[in-house]
């Protein structure tokens, strides 16, 4: 049984100014009684065991050690997906984590591509709308040479749940990455993601929409570390915060030495619908290699006027407009995934 | 076809690289203890209540800890430092009675030319203290008040500087704030009143000869109503092999519908810490404009901030940093939005070569009054070889839904395509890319005064041209 306890994590690459208390983010750890048995759905070129995979030991996640060491503390089952060399998932990994009424779970994914391999893993988080507690899942993943992963990770659980997702990935010569990230509800979500473009020319793209309300805070840190020659990454951000909504968004490239010839690109567009929300952005390029490019891109605020004017004027009212405003953006995500089972799943919540 | 890697040299020094024995010097111990304070307070014959202001800041000082965010300062060790340096001279306004030594110091750094051709007054402050400081007569018959610090808090204007003396820059703020709360000497005092416009600029300039010593000089600005005034400010320092400080402060009050423009050039030696606090506070309608070039130092922290507290108000920072071999700059600024209506822009350039570690590092902070305001925040990083670093580190927090925020930050290195268009119209590969990392730091040469942008050039372009390897 764990201890109730507040954890550091979502920790910043370089620290800034202290007072602007952006330098990580405290997380309050509920009662963990176990781990979730997890809802698996998985194509037949993909084979699942109990057992940690060896490939991911030492691959950082973005929240940080604290939630290694959380989930070693509780002992937390680690299942472990693999799929070899070469071959290609007729269909996407489902993995559904239903917490139900009451959560008080911490899960371990490991995810193994072979070189050359192809895999959609679609990772659902849901409870019920009143469920309470605290949960955690980790998913670490080592992508091989020339593998392609698409990984969706879908966050609507319970506004008194607090969530951490912690992801980390290890990118080998030529691997692809693409992560969809979507945040529809949930009291408090801490999502950390770091990955490791390791091998020459390996690729990630992030594309991230949010919808925050009530008084929910949503904590982000990612980080994408450029260490191979010719690597490319790309995270886009796009979200509304409602009422007294939080959000904190850490984006960090990073281009250690020798990463020659890569490109980074940030962009973040937050949409600010209410005067009590609290909207904290910090993107960070840290460069030690001269023949990189970086690039960051951030627009906060709330509907231009023009866009309103001119929308207002073809008989939309205000309301009709900020709704098809969060459509859009949720959209934009969601048209991106590759399996359409998950998008008719979250048809609600898209045109 | 080989591509060939620029090159562009450092700095070349030589012009502020030169030193007087300091034997005529009085001096306090080294390190920093009551006594010390005491002796300097008494010194300087402070009033009670700025004896007992920096003795407070001690204990503040000594509280506090060390930052844990920024370059390394290990290399700092206050035990080794002279906190006051007092040379052999009285404040004069008249350069013939400033010791031949100290004059030529000044005269080589072309303070007294400028002061003839194009400023309106100057102080010129040698180690702790001021030596020099004259405003010309037509800007003091406006009523403007230049003069130092030290005699301000003697005269009429001591209730003003009592008032607003670390006001904005509390002794609470930061270690090196209490520090200087502590230790202060020397430095301006300025007041502008209402609705006159000074012309042409004042400057101060600050000289830091003494090897191991400390400087810290304070720079407090009144700008009252509807006034103007373009301030600059000066520093440089020879090279030691001991590491020396510079914990300066400066308060700039900007008032209802007043402009400020405060420019600097920062030449410190590459032996020197430069721990400086600068802020502004600007009320409804005002302007504060900082133009600032940072190109010395070993270490530098330096993040001018304006505090935007009135309807309408409105900041603009524009700075380039050039950081070199040893040099760690972290460099950029912050904004606070208080009210509404209230504007920020931020615009910087930062180089590296040579293994200088050049940091942008800025916060704006939109409050909730601060409905319907805006601010735009664009970095732009060069890095010239691969052995260098050049980090941005931009935050911004945003608590209410009426204001806009845009932030561009961009890094690279020299493009191919620029250098092979130059080349295309007859430009060597040298010239062309001596001609792209030139243009790329003209953002702040271009706000100077024509003069100031000549020692930018004495700084940057004439070091750039034909130093291609």
């Amino acid at each position: 049984m764990g201890d109730t306890n507040t954890i550091k994590l979502n920790t910043l690459p370089a620290a800034t100014f202290r007072w602007l208390r952006m330098n990580d983010a405290s997380c309050r750890v509920g009662t963990i009684d176990g781990s979730l048995e997890i809802s698996e759905e998985f194509p037949c070129e993909v084979c699942a065991e109990g057992i940690r995979a060896p490939e991911v030991s030492g691959i950082r996640t973005g929240c940080g050690r604290a939630v290694d060491d959380l989930l070693a503390k509780e002992n937390a089952a680690v299942r472990t997906y693999r799929i070899e060399d070469g071959e290609k998932a007729g269909h996407a990994l489902r993995l559904d984590f239903p917490y139900g009424k009451s959560a008080g779970k911490a899960n371990g994914v490991d995810i193994v591509l072979g070189a050359g391999s192809e895999l959609v893993t679609v990772m659902d988080y849901t409870s019920e709308p009143d469920a309470e507690g605290f949960a955690a899942v980790r998913t670490k993943i080592c992508a091989g040479a020339k593998s392609h992963l698409t990984l969706v990770q879908i966050v609507r659980v319970g506004e008194k749940m607090t969530f951490v997702n912690d992801v980390g990935v290890h990118l080998d010569d030529g691997a692809e990455l693409s992560v969809i990230h979507l945040f529809l509800s949930g009291g408090k979500i801490y999502q950390g993601l770091q990955t490791a473009l390791f091998g020459t020319g390996s690729t990630m793209r992030s594309d991230t929409g949010y919808i925050v309300r009530g008084g929910d805070l949503l904590d982000m840190n990612y980080n994408a570390v450029h260490t191979g020659k010719k690597t490319v990454s790309s995270m886009t951000v796009n979200g509304v915060l409602r009422d007294k909504a939080s959000k904190t968004f850490r984006g960090t490239i990073d281009f250690v030495r020798g990463s020659a010839g890569s490109a980074g690109d940030e962009t973040e567009d937050v949409l600010l619908l209410s005067d009590d929300v609290i909207n904290r952005t910090i993107p960070l390029i840290l460069c030690a290699e001269e023949d990189v490019s970086g690039n960051h891109g951030a627009t906060i605020g709330r509907i231009p006027e023009d866009m309103l004017f001119y929308l207002s004027a073809r008989g939309l009212s205000e309301k009709d407009i900020v709704r098809m405003l969060e459509k859009a953006r949720l959209d934009a995500v969601i048209r991106r995934i590759p399996d359409e089972k998950t998008r008719e799943q979250l048809s609600q919540y898209s045109k | 076809m080989t591509e060939e890697k620029t090159y562009v040299e450092d700095i070349d020094r030589s012009l502020y690289d030169f030193r007087y024995e300091d034997k005529d010097a009085w001096k306090v111990d080294e390190g920093l203890s009551a006594d010390i304070i005491k002796t300097i307070s008494r010194e300087k014959n402070d009033p009670e209540w700025m004896r007992e202001f920096r003795l407070r800041s001690l204990e503040i000082y000594n509280r506090t800890p060390m930052v844990d965010w920024g370059p390394d300062i290990e290399g700092l060790d206050m035990k080794n430092i002279v906190t006051y340096v007092r040379p052999n001279t009285k404040m004069t306004a008249d350069w013939e009675d400033v010791p031949e030594t100290i004059r030529d110091t000044f005269e080589k750094l072309g303070i007294p030319q400028a002061e003839r051709e194009s400023l309106a007054g100057v102080g010129a402050q040698y180690d702790s203290e001021l030596v020099y400081h004259n405003v010309k007569k037509e800007v003091a018959e406006q009523g403007v008040v230049y003069t130092d610090l030290e005699s301000a808090m003697h005269g009429p204007y001591a209730e003003m500087i009592r008032s607003h003396f670390m006001k904005l820059v509390p002794p609470t703020d930061h270690k090196f704030a209490a520090l200087h709360g502590a230790v202060w000497s020397g430095g301006s005092f300025v007041y502008v009143p209402p609705g006159v416009s000074v012309e042409i600029p004042l400057q101060s300039y600050f000289r830091l000869n003494a090897p191991g010593a400390g400087q810290f000089e304070h720079t407090l600005i009144i700008v009252d109503k509807g006034a103007y005034l373009h301030f600059i400010e000066g520093c440089s320092a020879p090279k030691y092999n001991i590491a020396n400080l510079h914990a300066g402060c400066v308060e700039l009050y900007v008032g209802e519908d007043a402009v400020l423009r405060y420019s600097t050039i920062e030449n410190w030696s590459k032996n020197m810490y430069n721990l400086n606090t600068k802020r502004a506070k600007v009320e409804k309608g005002g302007k504060v404009e900082w133009i600032s070039g940072s190109f010395g130092s070993h270490v530098s922290y330096l993040y001018p901030m304006s505090v935007l507290d009135g309807e309408g108000s409105r900041s603009e920072f524009t700075s380039v940093t050039f950081a070199g071999k040893g040099q760690n700059l972290d460099t950029g600024c912050k904004v606070v939005h208080n009210a509404p209506g209230t504007t920020s822009y931020v615009n910087t350039r930062s180089i590296s070569k040579s293994g200088g570690i050049s940091t942008f590092r800025s916060s704006v902070v939109i409050g909730n009054k601060a409905k319907n305001s805006k601010s735009a925040v664009s970095c732009q990083s060069l890095m010239l070889d691969d052995i260098s670093r050049s980090d941005t580190i931009p935050a911004m927090d945003v608590r209410t839904d009426q204001a806009d925020v845009g932030h561009e930050a961009r890094i690279g290195r020299i493009s191919d395509d620029a250098v092979f268009y130059l080349m295309s119209r007859g430009l060597s590969e040298e010239d062309a890319r001596a001609l792209i990392v030139s243009g790329f730091a003209d953002n702040v040469g271009k706000e100077l005064p024509l003069e100031y942008a000549v020692e930018m050039n004495n700084l940057i372009r004439l070091e750039m041209k034909g130093s291609i390897g």
